[in-house]
């Protein structure tokens, strides 16, 4: 009679052990860069390390600094002001700048950099105009130089403002608007109670999203690159292959890994806070200030600004030049180049999924602090600029592969090559460091909203847990899974320096042939590759923008929760 | 017996949440489970439908044992039905699909998916999808969900826990009506007394984890088993009284005759008073001065202070408006004298004449 009886408790989808191992393997993934680089702090300083040290160390510190400064301050100023701009106040053309305002994302660093370049140089059309109506010649004028600290400050700021933009607006939408009212009655007029309520209240969220933006800075590697800026990225790389110096790279790497945890605690330590600041959860639509003249159109301009230099107009240069160069651009080799970014993209983004995936459910099924723990680890991949990973991963694998190749030599006299390091596996091993996070976060959303009393529900009405993921958990997570697929997608078909420096011998990437023709002034061919990557690009920022509308409960165009 | 429970008990790590429960159901019968939060009256419900494992005792659904120490059959094999609190409704299913889901094949858009669209009045609302939907209205396709593939006894979490009061009982007495017409057998759990009388024949009330007293509405008010129970049902007070003969004891207001129960000894006790026991009677000898009044109404609840200083309530006809100060005269009219010894151990340790809700 108890032949069906089942021995353990017999709740929730339940499995033992597997899920606590393939969290640690996940984890462990993220961490191997990271222990690899920091371990090198131990070696004793090379003769390289000296050099730099007595020379371009300071630079490096400096020039990163200030570039952290400038982008802080050029990305708070468009990213709040068009922030609250949109979610407070109602002007001309608001409901499309609320999408608007996130193309820029879809704009890599390098991209930009190089099409303004392009537009202002000496022989650019910009001064090319100005010599024509003015009647200059060389040398009769001053013209700033965009490949320059202060360019790259403006180029940067122009592509990671959305990251401030997003999360301050987030935070000011989920305001409860109890809260504003009291500052009302209590004396204070609209632009006021945002002074002294609003702000203080979405400050931890826009110090999150300052955060990202600056961890993205210092990943950034085309466009100091680009510009010829001496700063970390710059440095490890040259380090490496200049100078090939493997150690010294490792201990530029871990210097710079210094600065990218400082930030990460920064950006955990305001979420943390930004749990605590929602004081009601009873929401209403935001009360809207119509602003009419002439501060309906400074609003609308301090809109249109970052979204016009951020998107439009180097959009439009690239359609340009595309358009100019497609014929001679648009061949079998760019079909090669197409294709392995899309197969490398995909690859990583199925990988990247299934990892998310095994955390995710691991979480749900057994729960405990060890794997959200785990969870959390592996999430922080996302911070590691691209370059510290790939000397990370390249150093430990790289020793690996000719370990085995000398052994099996020795042994069987048979060279095996390099099996890790010479193939797509570390490429895709780099990118789920980096983009595993992006992934984990969709799926964890995703599940939050499967309750477990739907398990529950669905085992009462006569499914076994196997069919309970298969009727209930798959239709309800579809939309998601897809979503954190094509974030990784996107990411990975945008990532420059891991790919630069990880891809196989004769490999090549749309973003690497873009940047690799924009270094050599071939800027209007590399715009067919470049285009490319932006319109893929939009994909995300319409998904994101589609999340965004949605995330305010309360709103009109929220679906209604049942009442509790 | 649709439901047995022997000896119920459940245990978390060191915490003993069900503690030796053992109640019955019968066929077509509606129970409820009342009880402060945190009593375990919702653990009993997901150790019968399967989600716990119990560390002693046993379940039995319609005389088939389900559950007993450490072993546990598992849910989808029990023939329950089970309305959750959240309603846990499905939303990527329509409501026809949502109450089909525990039905097989060709049933899940069958004859009995039509059948309970109708009795639960959603008919219209077949294609609608579960957010598009009022709190009532889930609430209702959550039941027709439970009650599709008629199982063998239904279980109801908190079934109204997140409607206002007004309409609890509203959709308590709908909810009956609709499990008489199916004759359902269900179990109910609720911190709400009024919901409990609303809906169930028999009522089971519980506090840490201990089944006090399983028993109809009308006794758990009027002949309350023990301290807990005449705290938790109704509003009162304790009068000290002493026994002075078979059916009758003697209190400041006066002797009272009325049934006692048969084996209680000592002469001592402390006298359970509800407030309709007290009636408010002008030519009464007894006066006792109105300290708190509160109007409901039809009546007025008076607090009143009787020349000892120990308090009864008093519910009387609204057109009886009395000051706060007054006196007013009352007299007792008790059919069961409830009795508690005076050293009773009890869920409450307030002085004699204080006022209980």
């Amino acid at each position: 009679m108890f032949a069906r009886l089942v021995e353990e408790r017999a709740p929730r989808l339940r499995l033992p052990g597997p899920w606590l191992v393939s969290a640690v393997l996940i984890a462990s993934v993220v961490a191997l860069p990271i222990v690899t680089v920091t371990s090198f702090v131990l070696q004793p300083a090379t003769e390289v390390w000296r050099h730099l040290y007595e020379t371009v160390l300071a630079d490096y510190v400096t020039n990163s600094l200030l570039l952290m400064l400038g982008v802080a301050a050029g990305t708070l100023a468009m990213g709040v002001c068009a922030a609250w701009l949109v979610s407070m106040c109602e002007f001309p053309g608001r409901r499309a700048f609320e999408w608007a305002l996130l193309l820029p994302l879809a704009m890599p660093a390098y991209i930009i950099a190089y099409t303004y370049t392009g537009m202002l140089d000496f022989a650019g059309p910009v001064q090319s105009a100005l010599r024509a109506w003015f009647g200059w010649g060389f040398g009769d004028y001053w013209f700033p130089q965009i490949r320059s600290l202060p360019g790259a400050i403006v180029m940067l700021s122009l592509v990671l403002y959305p990251y401030v933009y997003l999360l301050s607006r987030a935070a000011f939408v989920e305001q409860s608007v109890c809260v504003l009212e009291v500052s009302r009655t209590l004396g204070c007029g609209p632009w006021r109670s945002f002074a002294v309520v609003g702000i203080p209240l979405a400050r931890p969220a826009i110090i999150a999203g300052l955060s990202l933006a600056l961890m993205e800075t210092l990943a950034d590697y085309g466009t100091v690159e680009y510009f010829g800026i001496p700063t970390f990225t710059t440095g490890i790389f040259r380090t490496w292959f200049g100078l090939g110096d493997a150690s010294a790279a490792a201990q530029l790497s871990a210097v710079l890994l210094g600065f990218v945890f400082a930030l990460l605690l920064l950006e955990r330590w305001s979420r943390h806070r930004a749990r605590f600041h929602h004081t009601t959860s009873r929401y209403r639509r935001l009360p809207v200030n119509r602003l009419r003249g002439w501060r309906a159109a400074l609003a609308t301009v301090a809109c249109l600004v970052p979204v016009t230099f951020g998107f439009a107009v180097p959009a439009l240069q690239l359609a340009w030049w595309a358009q100019q160069t497609w014929r001679e651009t648009l061949d079998g080799d760019f079909l090669l180049l197409a294709w392995h970014s899309f197969e490398l993209a995909g690859l990583a983004s199925l990988l990247a999924l299934a990892l998310a995936m095994a955390l995710a459910y691991g979480q749900r099924v057994q729960g405990g602090r060890a794997l959200a723990a785990l969870a959390r680890f592996a999430g922080m991949g996302y911070a590691i600029p691209g370059t510290v990973i790939a000397v990370g991963v390249l150093i430990p694998f790289g020793w690996l592969d000719n370990s085995v190749d000398e052994w099996m030599r020795r042994r069987f006299d048979l060279s095996t090559g390099l099996v890790f390091s010479g193939t797509l596996f570390l490429l895709l091993f780099a990118y789920c460091v980096r983009f595993l996070a992006v992934s984990l976060q969709a799926v964890e959303a995703g599940l939050g909203k499967v309750k477990p009393t739907m398990d529950d529900a669905a085992r009462s009405l006569g499914l076994r847990p196997s069919s309970v993921l298969r009727e209930v958990h798959l239709p309800m997570l579809r939309g998601t899974l897809l979503s954190a697929a094509l974030l990784v997608f996107v990411d990975v078909l945008k990532e420059l320096p891991a790919t630069y420096i990880l891809r196989p011998f004769n490999f090549n990437t749309l973003a690497v042939r873009a940047f690799e023709l924009a270094s050599d002034e071939r800027l209007a061919d590399s715009a067919s590759a470049a285009l490319a990557i932006v319109v893929v690009g939009i994909v995300p920022v319409v998904l994101l923008s589609r999340m965004a509308g949605r995330s305010r409960p309360g709103d009109a165009t929220h679906t209604p929760e049942p009442d509790r | 017996m649709q439901l047995t429970l022997q000896n119920l008990t459940v245990d978390f790590d060191t915490l003993r949440a069900v503690d030796g429960v053992s109640l019955q159901l019968e066929r077509g019968s509606i129970g409820c489970l009342l009880g402060p939060s945190g009593c375990g009256k919702t653990t009993v419900l997901r150790t019968i439908a399967g989600f716990e494992v119990p560390s002693a005792g046993t379940v039995w659904i319609r005389d088939r044992e389900v559950s007993r120490a450490g072993h546990a059959l598992p849910p989808e094999a029990r023939r329950i039905g089970m309305v959750f609190q959240d309603y846990a409704l499905f939303p990527h299913l329509d409501v026809a699909r949502n109450i089909g889901f525990g039905l097989r094949g060709a049933e899940r858009s069958g004859e009995r998916v039509e059948q309970l669209l109708e009795l639960v009045d959603m008919a219209d609302y077949r294609h609608a999808y579960p957010h598009q939907l009022s709190g009532g209205q889930q609430q209702r396709v959550a039941l027709a969900r439970a009650m599709a593939p008629r199982p063998d006894l239904l279980l109801l979490d908190e079934p109204f826990g997140s409607q206002d009061a007004e309409l609890r009982e509203k959709l308590a007495g709908q909810v009956r009506d609709l499990l008489r017409e199916d004759s359902a057998t269900a179990l109910l759990v609720t911190h709400d007394q009024f919901e409990a009388f609303a809906m169930a024949d028999v009522i089971g009330v519980m506090n840490r984890g201990r089944l006090h007293q399983w028993d109809t509405a009308y006794h758990l008010y009027h002949t309350p088993g023990d301290l807990f129970v005449g705290d938790f049902i109704g509003q009162g007070t304790l009068l000290p009284a002493t026994r002075v003969a078979e059916d009758r004891v003697l209190t400041e207001v006066g002797v009272l005759q009325g049934d006692i129960d048969a084996g209680l000894e000592g002469e001592q006790f402390n006298l359970l008073i509800r407030p309709d026991d007290v009636i408010h009677d002008d030519d009464a000898e007894s006066k006792a001065r109105i300290v708190a009044r509160s109007f409901r109404g039809a009546e007025f609840l008076y607090t009143l202070a009787l020349p000892s200083g120990n308090r009864v309530l008093c519910l009387a006809p609204s057109h009886h408006d009395h000051h706060v100060g007054q006196e007013i005269g009352i007299r007792l009219e008790v059919e069961h004298l409830v009795l508690f010894a005076r050293d009773a151990p009890g869920g409450f340790d307030k002085p004699e004449g204080q006022v209980l809700d």
